[in-house]
This record gives structure tokens, sequence and C-alpha cells, in this order.
């Protein structure tokens, strides 16, 4: 469990959220990114295992983050969550197809993100 | 009636021509036969008429003529110088014989004056005879026998008969025509007796011939192409022409007509002694309009006549003119039905052309009448008409292109409502969540620490942020079915309402709800996702009435009813109801009739009912009564309309 992540979201609330959750599952080492651009510098400097990404962002789409990410890294790449502010099934769809290992919805409670995360622990990640 | 049926079918121009050649055609056609007819008399009496007086003026010139030449023997005969001529002449005659130089010393006395005499009367001989026959003087012909003897000898002779005849009369005496082939003459004798005192001293006698006749008859003034005079003589049963015909100039003594023949009937009547006039067949066996005399002093029959086909020629003529002015006329009387027709059809067909032209669309065609007639008048009002037309349709296309603009505004404005609606609802989520999510925090990291009132008001805050979210996410769902068209699809409606209780199944457990449904839902084609919606929001409402107003047994049922080109559901609770006055509020959004603290729910579920319907082309409504429960109806059409996505 000694993966570091990268949160990508414009929203501090948002990261702080996140945050929280990706603690209290037992992440430690989190870094922040707050636009797309950072976001793929952070992930070629700090090499993190797990990113948190939001799909929409300042710069760009979270989309072309998560298809920048996959394809540089190749088979290196880090495991990519999507997390999303909307309910919208073709969001899904194209989180998907941009090469996401999971997709989520933002809530307060967090349920979401948890249980893309534990299912992220099942599959041992 | 076929025949009014036919007319129907025939045009204006044609009625007209018709109607105008009845019109003037028939009294034509009568007053021409009238006309010719009478006329036709008319001249036929005409003709007969003057045919008459020419027959008459000829036979009295051939009287007049014959009996100026017998009076002037008669004359001659009364006279002394003749008498005495006479006298003397015999007495030489008898006394020297007439080789005698007596008889040639008192012939050379007398022979001019007897020459002159004859010639001047135009006679071609003239005797004297003395009393015993003897011919004592002729200019002409010597004769040695008395006229007795020849008298015995030739019973024919026209010159011994008149002598003897007239002697034993004491008047003139006139022989018939006789012809003398050897002079190719015929010749006529006339003798007079001369007496003196009771002694009778012998005759004059005189020969004249057919010459003046001939002329007479062959003058055919007033006659035309065809008539004739003629003059015959009876000879044993048979009329003898004594003058040339004008059809056969060689007829004088060769022609002979038999009487009873069935030719030459006017000659036939007129040697008979008879008088008269009228159609007969004349020698020529043609049928003729004649005239016939018989002049007894003479025993001549003469007679005038003309051809019937040329007394009718005159008639065929009257008539052909008659015909031909009737041609005349129905030519004008055609030409003038044909103009009026025109000039009446001609703007009818202009009108009727207009009016197709316009039928078809085209508004700026006009009737290009300008006549002043009760025509022009229709072809103004009709143009008129046409520019009131022309009119209402620019008003009318104005009035549709402000409600189409109007439409496009209302649209728009709904668009960009929804729009406003769904930025607003989607903005509002994140710093909700941020809220929710750090009283939340507030709530796992330091409840233990607060006291009851600071646990009450975190309470509130987190109560208040669940009930805002869910707010936002009906409005989300609203504006997302208003924004989203999904493609539709069949959807068995029975399955779909299984999944839905599956989602439900918590609360109808819960709530002792008991569930009917109906046992055979159609397949419908629809937007699934929608549809889920429509079904998920009427159940949720119903479970939740139909629990709060009847603990004891909250009942739900789920219907279908056929409604020919409609798909028609309803699903019924026996909750509270719904005042009547409330049935079309109860669709406004946001419009809750209960406090939220009664019954939970954001007062979008049925808005989101109804969008749904409307959005498919269908319908909603509620059938309620306070107290007695409420069944909502919402109909989807069979046939969707065309989506304008």
């Amino acid at each position: 469990m000694a993966k570091k992540v990268l949160v990508i979201d414009d929203n501090e609330q948002d990261r702080k959220i996140a945050e929280r959750y990706l603690k209290k599952s037992g992440y430690s080492e989190i870094v922040m990114a707050v636009n797309g651009q950072e976001g793929l510098t952070k992930v070629d400097s700090d090499n993190p295992g797990l990113v948190i990404l939001d799909t929409v962002l300042p710069d760009t789409l979270g989309f072309d983050v998560c298809r920048k990410i996959k394809d540089s890294k190749g088979s290196q790449a880090p495991v990519v969550i999507m997390m999303t502010g909307t309910v919208d099934a073709v969001d899904a769809v194209r989180a998907r197809q941009s090469g996401a290992d999971d997709y989520c919805v933002k809530t307060a409670d967090g349920g979401p993100l948890l249980a893309a995360l534990k299912n992220l622990s099942d599959k041992n990640i | 009636m076929p025949v009014l049926g036919k007319i129907k079918l025939v045009s204006i121009t044609n009625k007209f021509i018709l109607g105008f050649l009845f019109i003037a055609l028939l009294p034509l056609a009568i007053s021409t036969y009238i006309s010719y007819n009478s006329s036709r008399d008319a001249l036929r009496e005409e003709v007969t008429r003057s045919l008459l007086a020419i027959a008459d003026s000829k036979i009295n010139q051939i009287e007049a003529y014959l009996n100026a030449k017998r009076d002037a023997v008669e004359e001659l005969s009364h006279e002394s110088d003749i008498a005495d001529i006479l006298k003397n002449l015999t007495a030489a005659y008898n006394n020297a014989g007439i080789e005698s130089e007596e008889y040639n010393r008192v012939m050379a006395e007398y022979k001019p004056f007897l020459l002159y005499t004859q010639r001047s009367l135009g006679y071609t001989d003239l005797m004297l005879v003395s009393a015993d026959g003897h011919l004592v003087f002729s200019a002409s012909k010597t004769e040695p026998r008395s006229l007795y003897e020849i008298a015995l000898y030739d019973k024919n002779s026209k010159l011994a008969r008149a002598f003897i005849t007239a002697k034993e009369s004491s008047q003139v005496q006139l022989s018939d025509f006789q012809y003398d082939p050897q002079r190719n003459k015929a010749f006529v004798v006339i003798a007079a007796p001369i007496s003196f005192g009771s002694d009778f001293l012998g005759a004059i006698v005189v020969e004249m011939d057919n010459k003046r006749l001939s002329a007479l008859t062959l003058d055919y003034e007033g006659l035309g192409d065809t008539g004739e005079a003629s003059i015959a003589f009876k000879e044993k049963d048979q009329a003898v022409f004594i003058t040339p015909l004008r059809f056969d100039p060689r007829a004088a003594f060769k022609r002979k007509i038999a009487i009873g023949e069935e030719v030459g009937g006017d000659i036939q009547r007129a040697v008979e002694g008879n008088r008269g006039s009228g159609p007969v067949v004349d020698y020529r066996g043609k049928n003729v309009l004649a005239v016939w005399r018989y002049l007894p002093g003479f025993r001549l029959g003469i007679t005038a006549k003309i051809d019937t086909q040329e007394v009718f020629t005159a008639a065929t003529r009257l008539r052909n003119i008659l015909l031909e002015f009737s041609l005349v006329l129905l030519v004008i009387v055609f030409s003038m039905a044909f103009l009026m027709a025109h000039s009446i059809a001609s703007p009818i067909k202009e009108l009727t052309r207009v009016s197709s032209v316009i039928t078809g669309g085209d508004l700026s065609a006009r009737a290009r009448i300008t006549t002043q007639d009760e025509i022009g008048e229709l072809a103004g009002s009709f143009n008129r008409m046409t520019d009131r037309l022309v009119e209402a349709k620019a008003s009318v296309e104005r009035e549709r292109e402000k409600l189409e603009e109007q439409k496009k505004l209302l649209e728009k404005a709904n668009q960009e409502l929804d729009s406003f609606v769904y930025t607003v609802s989607h903005d509002l989520r994140a710093p909700l969540r941020g809220v929710a999510a750090f009283a939340h925090f507030l709530e796992e990291d330091y409840l233990d620490k607060l006291d009851a009132e600071g646990k009450e008001n975190l309470r509130e805050i987190v109560k208040g942020t669940s009930r805002m979210n869910l707010l936002i996410e009906d409005l989300l769902t609203l504006s997302r079915i208003s924004r989203i068209q999904n493609p539709y699809e069949d959807v068995d409606i029975r399955g779909l309402i299984d999944s839905i209780l599956e989602r439900v199944k918590f609360d109808i457990k819960e709530m002792k709800v008991e569930l009917n449904i109906q046992e055979l839902l159609p397949s419908v084609r629809c937007d699934r996702i929608k549809m889920s919606e429509v079904f998920l929001n009427l159940i949720n409402n119903a479970i939740k009435f139909s629990a709060k107003n009847n603990k004891s047994n909250p009942r739900v049922e789920i219907g279908y009813a056929d409604a020919g080109e409609f798909h028609q559901f309803f699903v019924r609770d026996n909750g509270i109801g719904i005042d009547p006055q409330y049935h079309q509020q109860v669709f406004g959004i946001f419009k809750r009739l209960h406090s939220s603290e009664e019954y939970q729910g954001t007062g979008v579920g049925l808005s989101i009912v109804q969008r749904v319907a409307e959005d498919h082309g269908g319908k909603v409504w509620v059938e309620s009564e306070l107290g007695k429960g409420a069944t909502f109806y919402f109909t989807i059409p069979k046939v969707l309309p065309e989506k304008n996505v």
C-alpha cells in the first residue's frame, strides 16, 4: 500500500475530500495537481502508482490527460481512477475509452471512491 | 330530360349559335317559303297574263292583216273602174279571143293599172274572171280554160272553188291556204264578185302568199326564249301549220298533227274551233303554257305558248335569289351569334383560366376584361376578391411568421432555461458536496467534543445538505429529460416495472404496501430511460401517499388500457387523494400540496412524468377526490411523432 497517489483536480475542496478518503484507505503519500499540464508533469516527476483524475479541468479534459498518461508510460503507466461531479453514463464510457481503470462519482460521503479503491486493493494492483 | 342533359354539355358559343340560328332561321324559312310560293303563283299568273296579251296581240295582228287583205279585194270589187275594166276585157275576150288585136289593145290600156294595184296591195297575183269563168286578166298566169271547166276536173282547185262560191254567195270568199310545191310557197285565194246592178259581171280574184304571216309569227318579242305563235288550218283530220315554227323552221305545210294525237294539244284545240288557255303538251312533246284561238272567217287556228320550264325558270330564279338571300342572312346570323357568344364566352373563359391559375397557387393572375357590362363587373369583383385573397394570405403569412418567431423565441427561452437549470444545479453541486463532506468530517472527528446543541446544529446542517442534494439531483434529472434524447426502442413495460420495483423494494417491504400489477402489459416503443423515470416517480408517489394515509392497508395498482391510437397506463393508490382544484397544479415544478415534513420529495417528480409523456406526444392527468385515493393516467402514442433532435 505504499503507492504514491497523484490527485489531479482544480477544486480544492474536492482535493481535500479525496485526500481524506485516500488516507482512510491507507494511501499515505499523496501529491496534488490543479490542472492537466501540472498533472502530466507530476506523473513524470513523482512517478505515482495511482492517479485520481477529475473529468473536467481548467486547461483540458480529464479524458485527454488519461489518454496521455497511458500512452506515454505504456505498461509502466499508473492506475487511473476518473472522478466526476456529474452523473452521466456517457462519461463512464468515455473514461473506459480513454484507458481509465475505474470511474466513480464524487459524493460527500466518498462512497463510490472508497468502493473503487477497495476494488483496486482486492485486485491487488 | 336527355335533351336538356345534352344541352348542358354544349358550350356557350354553340348555344348562342344554335339559339340565334333557331330564332333567325325559323321565321326566315317560313317567310321564304310563303313568299316563294306566293311569288311563284303570282309569277305564273303574270306570265300567263302577258302570254295571253301577246297571243291576243298576235292573233289580232294576224286577223287584222287577213281582214285588210280581204277588205281590199272587196273594195276593189265595188269600184266602177274595175267593173268597167272587167266589162271591156270580157267584151274583147269574148269578141276576138285572147290572141286578138282588140284584146291586146284593151289589155295594153288596163294592164299597167292592174299590175300597179296588184303590187301596191301586196298580192302575188290579181285576176279578173268573167261571169262564165274565164280569166280575162292575170298578172302572172294564162289559163285558157274556164274556171267552171277547171272545177269539173280539179275539185281541189282553190281558185275555182273560191270563184264559184263567191259567185253563188255574192260575197267575198277566202280559200284555205294551199301549198305549191313547185314554187315552194303557200297561197290563199280571195275572190270577190263584181256586179253591175243586178247583173253578175264576174269576179276579182287575188292570190296571196304566207310570207307576211310567217313574219308575224317569227316575231318572238315578249315570248322569252321558248315562246312562239303558230298558225294552222284543219285539213281532213289534221292540223297543218302554215308558218315556220321556232323549233322547226321548215314546218310550214310539212308539219301536221293528227287530231287526237298526244302532242300539239294547243293547235288541235285551236283548229277545232276552240278558244282557251292552260298547260298542254306542244308539238315537240314539251309541257307548255298555251293560249289558243280560232278565226272562223279564215278557218285558222292560232296558238301562242311558252315552255312551262321557262315560266318556272323565273320562279326558280326567284327561289334561288331567296335561297342566296337566306344564305347571306345565315352567314350574318352565324357571325353575329359567334361574335356575341365570343364576347360573352371569352371573358368567361378568361375568368375560368385566371381562376384555375389562382387555384394553382399563382395569386398574381388577374382577369383582363375591360368591358363595362355585367361580365366586366363580375371580372372586377373577381379581381377585387383575388386582391383580398392576396391581402388575407399575406396577413396570415405575417401572423404565421410572428407565431413562428414567437415559437422560436419560446423554444430558445426554454432551452436557455433548461441549460440554466442544468448549469446552476451542476455548479451548486461542488460547493454543496464540500459542505456535506466537511460537515460529515466534522461529525466523524469532533462529535464527541460537541455538546447536545452543537450536535443538533451539525445534524441540521447534514439534513439541509442532503435535502438540497435531492433537489439538485431532481432538477438535473428534469433538465436531462428535456436535454437528452435517447433513441426509441421497444420496451417491455413489465420488465421495466420489475426493475423499478427492485429499486423501491425496501420501501414496499417497510410500508407493507399491497401491490397489484395487471398481468398483461404491452411492449411499448419509447425512450427507455425516460419511461423508467415516469414509472419510478408515479410508483414512488403512490407508495408514499397510500402508506401515509392508509397505514393498515396501503395499496398500489398498476394497469393498462388500449385507447385506440394510444397506450394508456395508470398508477392508482388509496392515499389521501387530491382536491380537484389542484389537479392541474400537481404537475407544476416544485408544486407540493404538503410539507416536506409530511411527505418527502421535491415536487419535481410529476413534472418529470408530464414532460416525458408530452415529449412522446402523449399526456398525463389525474382522477381523484379528496380522501378517496388518486389515479394517475398517462398515454403514449402507438405511432410516435418524429423527434427533432
